[in-house]
């Protein structure tokens, strides 16, 4: 780890930018995390800050979409408003997700294009590794399958979405680490007739997560995340600043709060 | 009429395209678990077939589509232009009375 990052406002040099900013695991809304992602893309942007890596999970539990799904298509809304599960439409592409508060990490990784490598495919593989690496220092040994899934023992454990603007490159994806396959299927649209014992059998078979895998804490999971992430890198934790932050306030009431923005497809 | 067709696309992701027409295609929405960058080449290619007369055949509008794809540069991963007119075909097809 060495000492690199200072946002004064001067743009930095190239090896400056190749010392990532590492933000340790905190809590969000659904609308916060999507504005806060958004928020350090712009930054990154600016030339002013470095890649950022991010871990974080969602409070309340949430639901995020794919930039290109419809939201009545995918959501039962009324279920969620019963459980006061937050919903909100991403940047990226990509399905449906349950974003259980105490069952994921979900991670962001934000750079310019040009440290990353040029084909969606091949960065996906690049951050990917990064996960299978975190896996690996728990023991699980995990592979990535294009196009953005990774598998542990044949079964998804990780999945990814990635989207390229202004020159940054946003990727951002969760790690199971509990899954309450009925709650997920009663939010997710599925007809209520297939949601049977079979059927969620059917999704168990396809599906894993790292309990399954040994009795690991939530903080296990966090430290192999980080040391995944960073293994390799010159890093500094950080935080966000009082701009990002008031950037991410701002986008969470105009964008990422509104009908105009969730309900677009 | 409205029309919907769904498919998941081999080797690819879910797509779902939802057509509007009245011997012309009046909207189109194309949905679904892919991805695209840029991502308005999705509006733009929903935009370029409105108008279009529902009789148009698969090459033609696989045509169109990668005309828009090919102009905005885009990279689309899960879905191509022959499965968004394969799909705007099928939906017609099935269309019922709004």
């Amino acid at each position: 780890m060495t000492s690199s990052f200072n946002p004064s406002g001067k743009s930095q040099s190239r090896d400056d930018l190749m010392n990532w900013r590492v933000i340790p695991l905190s809590s969000n809304n659904a609308f916060m995390n999507m504005a806060i992602d958004e928020a350090v893309c712009e930054a990154v942007a600016s030339g002013k800050f470095p890649p950022t890596i991010r871990f974080y999970t969602w409070l309340p539990s949430a639901v995020s979409i794919g930039y290109f799904q419809s939201l009545n298509d995918e959501v039962d809304v009324n279920v969620a408003k019963e459980l006061g599960v937050d919903i909100v439409r991403r940047r990226t592409g990509g399905g449906a997700v349950y974003h259980d508060s105490k069952g994921e990490i979900t991670y962001s990784v934000v750079a310019p294009e040009s440290v990353m490598p040029k084909g969606i495919r091949e960065s996906y593989q690049l951050v990917c590794g990064w996960i299978t690496g975190s896996l690996k220092n728990l023991g699980i040994v995990s592979e990535f399958r294009p196009i953005n899934d990774i598998i542990a023992g044949d079964k998804k454990i990780s999945g990814n979405a990635q989207t390229r603007r202004n020159g940054v490159l946003l990727q951002h994806g969760t790690l199971l680490y509990d899954l309450d396959v009925r709650t997920m299927f009663t939010l997710l649209k599925v007809p209520k007739e297939k949601i049977s014992d079979k059927m969620i059998q059917s999704v168990e078979e396809r599906v894993t997560k790292v309990l399954n895998f040994g009795s690991f804490s939530m903080q296990d999971v966090s430290d192999a995340m980080m040391k995944g992430f960073t293994r390799d890198k010159e890093y500094e934790i950080g935080s966000l600043t009082d701009e990002e932050i008031n950037r991410a306030k701002e986008l969470a009431e105009n964008r990422y709060k509104t009908d105009e923005w969730n309900y677009r497809r | 009429m409205r029309g919907i067709s769904t498919e998941k696309v081999q080797g690819g992701k879910l797509l779902r395209v939802k057509v509007d027409f009245d011997g012309k295609i009046d909207r189109v929405q194309i949905t679904g678990d892919f991805f695209a960058h840029p991502e308005d080449v999705i509006e733009k290619i929903e935009s370029s077939l409105n108008g279009l007369d529902v009789g148009t055949d698969d090459h033609e509008m696989r045509v169109k589509i990668e005309s828009v794809i090919s102009k905005t540069g885009a990279d689309m991963v899960g879905i191509d232009a022959a499965a968004i007119a394969r799909n705007v075909i099928n939906a017609v097809g099935g269309a019922k009375s709004l």
